[in-house]
């Protein structure tokens, strides 16, 4: 029989680590019970002292492991602390502690302590209760490891923190467990109108019992306002009149200058607690953290003068140690940052995530006009039946992509499209971050809006079509993948949905929807393939109440099914009656900003 | 603009005992001393009312230590009083004070930073040069600018009851310098 792990808690995961002291990664330890590989840092002994080291094991999630635990009995070859652990389980509020340094090893974020066994008992406790609360408050999601951590530590801060986790780690997911785990409080969360779609939706699939409010509602106990900055900005009376519980400011970095009446607005709200969230890396620039901080927490980094002379000054222009030290251990209390990187072991390899986003006056107007005018004039038959409904699909697909590439428009841009503004939120926190992004679109000459439009904020970023030279396509992936230029890579999707390997890329954004998935997927497939090390999350943007919910809807039940039977594309809807097909075009509700 | 010295008025009221109004014309020791405190000082520490700092010129390293006198009993007493509204539930110090303490201090009595006159240096061969000993206050000066706390910690130290941070450590943390890598396996023994 081989010899019984090691079992270490580590907090900031809140999962078991399982590991030898002499390498190698343990078997699940019984059949059923999830169990990944990892690499962790843990305090081992070394020669005469004991010092942080990578070490290699398999993580165990806490409920599952502590479930195992419970229903065990300590046996003659566990390790000590395996047998203290299942002690634990068996009976928590036993007087001895049972530990040895080996089952709370973990070291703490400063790299110089490891929690006591009293202190790492106590937080598997408390993590167990918060589940335990969660499931009570009709919680419906399941969190991973280090988001279970977030929502621990969140709860733990008293009045409020800032949420830096990477894009496409789940803070909403976190924020929305928080706001669950309250429910007799009136929650706010405010974010840019792009994002309020799926704010909704995320609350009615997680917090069911949390009741996410129409327009004009009355806020009360155990209910969910979601407001834009911009509704916030214009008309703050009904918001700034009320007491919340918790106010979530989303994409912060948005608002982060204080002399704006926005983020004048956001401070004024009343709230017991104020959780900031941006997936912008906020440590590269300090004036932004002070102000996000100061956003969650008044008052705590000083003022803006002070904190630049106690801080900024000292750090930036002459390299302090002390004072990046200070403001190290400072932040710790306040802000939480994730990178996909340090989560990568729980990340599925690849992870598709649907962007609903909201449809503008102007988007919703046009969507209108054309559906009314092509129905009005009738489809005729036969062919050219087919050529209408082919233009008026084509139509609105480019109305919901944005107004100004169904207009034949150069500009301008910003604020007239859903979906516009969201990519660009979601290419600042790219481009900050560092991280290789593809965006993909069928259009060309929306391909060719988003990059003069990127050219415009100063960043230059290739456009890889199919009206360019083999040798031209070449040249621009071959750049990208050596790791030159922004990062940021526009490709047309027919184009470019094979052939290349662009691995240096772990975001993937589908800006509008093929009928066929697998196209889709094939395009996908230039980030996640052979060589590429790290989790690839793909996001496919929607605009919410439209035909592009349609075109989701053929998505999810095409997947699966083998390619062979895939290739419908748009000929369903050529199938249908005029009556029918008016009615999978018409605007639903959902397109509500 | 920040100032580069002096910019709290922690740090100001060091600055003003190193640069005093009535000195007089320019001063060659301070004008290199305060390029020496931006370019020369490394590994600077304070330990006490001990601040000591390796200072690198020319190729030679100097080690210099100072010692700074502490308040009197009485001033001690005073300056508890001064700082009691400031001070969190525990008596605990937090790092930034503000500027307006440091004046209604001074008014009081105790007198944040002493004459350079006053301070004991010295280096392993001997007492330091002017421009060296000046170069590690005008470091203080900056550190102190970091923290303003770190003002009145110097000047109280070896006293009871000092106010001071919270310390690094809490009781729910074990420095790994003190865990016993032998008995890093082992379950604690019962009771």
């Amino acid at each position: 029989m081989s010899p019984a792990p090691q079992w270490t808690y580590l907090q900031d995961r809140a999962c078991w680590f399982l590991w030898f002291p002499d390498g190698g990664t343990p078997a699940p330890p019984a059949p059923g019970l999830p169990s990944t590989r990892a690499t962790t840092t843990l305090a081992v002994p070394d020669g005469d002292t004991v010092a942080p080291r990578e070490v290699e094991g398999a993580e165990v999630p806490l409920l599952a492991g502590w479930d195992w635990l419970g229903t065990r009995r300590a046996a003659p070859g566990d390790s000590g602390s395996l047998a203290g652990w299942t002690l634990l389980a068996r009976d928590p509020t036993r007087s001895a502690n049972p530990l040895p340094v080996a089952a709370h090893c973990a070291p703490t974020p400063d790299g110089e302590h490891v929690r006591t066994a009293a202190a790492t008992l106590d937080e598997v406790l408390g993590v167990l209760a918060l589940l335990r609360d969660l499931r009570n408050h009709g919680f419906a999601g399941s969190l991973r490891g280090y988001q279970l951590a977030g929502v621990r530590w969140l709860a733990g801060r008293e009045r409020g923190a800032l949420l830096a986790d990477d894009m496409g780690l789940g803070k909403t997911v976190q924020a929305l467990a928080l706001m669950a785990n309250h429910p007799g409080e009136a929650h706010l969360v405010v974010c840019p109108t792009s994002v309020t779609p799926n704010w909704r939706r995320e609350a009615a699939r997680y917090t069911p019992d949390l009741r996410v409010l129409r327009d004009g509602e009355e806020p009360r106990p155990g209910t969910l306002t979601v407001v834009s900055y911009a509704r916030l900005r214009r008309t703050p009376h009904p918001f700034t009149g009320c007491r919340w519980g918790i106010v979530v400011c989303d994409e912060a970095q948005q608002v982060k200058n204080p002399r704006t009446l926005a983020h004048r607005a956001v401070a004024g709200l009343d709230a017991r607690y104020r959780l900031v969230m941006t997936g912008t890396p906020v440590e590269n620039d300090l004036g932004d953290l002070w102000a996000l901080v100061h956003l969650a927490t008044p008052g705590f980094l000083g003022t803006r003068r002070r904190f630049h002379d106690r801080y900024v000054v000292p750090i930036q222009h002459r390299g302090s140690p002390s004072a990046a030290a200070r403001l190290a251990s400072r932040t710790r209390e306040f802000v939480l940052r994730r990178t996909k990187a340090e989560v990568a072991p729980e990340l599925p390899a690849r992870q598709t995530v649907d962007v609903p986003c909201p449809l503008s006056e102007e988007q919703r107007q046009l969507y209108q006009t054309a559906l009314d005018e092509t129905f009005t004039d009738g489809l005729g038959t036969g062919r050219g039946r087919r050529a209408s409904v082919l233009a008026l699909l084509t139509r609105l697909k480019q109305i919901c992509n944005h107004p100004a590439q169904a207009l034949g428009q150069r500009g301008p841009l910003a604020e007239r499209s859903g979906k516009f503004d969201r990519l660009g939120e979601m290419l600042d926190e790219t481009l900050r971050s560092g991280t290789g992004c593809l965006v993909f679109t069928q259009y060309t000459s929306m391909g060719r809006l988003l990059v003069e439009h990127l050219g415009q904020r100063g960043v230059t970023v290739p456009f890889l079509h199919g009206g360019l030279s083999s040798d031209a396509r070449d040249r621009i992936a071959s750049s990208f993948q050596g790791g030159r230029g922004p990062g940021v890579l526009v490709l047309s999707l027919r184009a470019a949905g094979f052939g290349l390997t662009l691995t240096r890329a772990s975001t993937v954004i589908h800006y509008d929807h093929w009928w066929n998935p697998a196209v889709e997927d094939q395009a996908s497939d230039r980030a996640h393939r052979i060589g590429q090390v790290r989790p690839v999350t793909i996001y496919t943007l929607r605009t919410a109440g439209t035909l592009e919910d349609h075109i989701a809807t053929i998505h999810d039940r095409k997947r699966g099914l083998a390619d062979a039977i895939t290739a419908g594309e748009e000929a369903e809807l050529l199938a249908l009656s005029d009556d029918q097909l008016r009615d999978v075009l018409a605007l639903r509700p959902g397109a509500a900003p | 603009m920040t100032r580069e010295f002096g910019c709290t008025a922690w740090g100001k009221a060091w600055l003003r005992r190193l640069e005093p109004l009535a000195s007089g014309g320019p001063d060659p020791d301070r004008v290199r001393a305060r390029g020496l405190a931006r370019r020369a000082v490394r590994e600077f520490r304070v330990q006490g009312t001990q601040v000591s700092a390796v200072l690198g010129e020319r190729g030679r390293e100097h080690v210099i230590t100072l010692t700074v006198p502490p308040w009197t009993p009485d001033e001690i007493r005073t300056a508890r009083r001064r700082l009691r509204s400031t001070a969190g539930p525990s008596g605990t110090l937090p790092e930034d004070l503000p500027d307006e303490l440091a004046a209604e201090l001074e008014a009081a009595g105790p007198r944040i930073a002493p004459d350079p006159g006053e301070l004991t240096a010295s280096t392993p061969s001997g007492p330091p040069r002017r421009a060296h000993l000046l170069a590690v206050c005008y470091a203080l000066v900056q550190r102190v600018d970091e923290e303003p706390a770190l003002a009145v910690r110097l000047r109280m130290a070896g006293a009871q009851d000092v106010p001071t941070p919270p310390a690094p450590t809490s009781p729910s943390l074990i420095p790994l310098a003190e865990l016993d890598p032998r008995l890093f396996y082992d379950p604690p023994p019962p009771g």
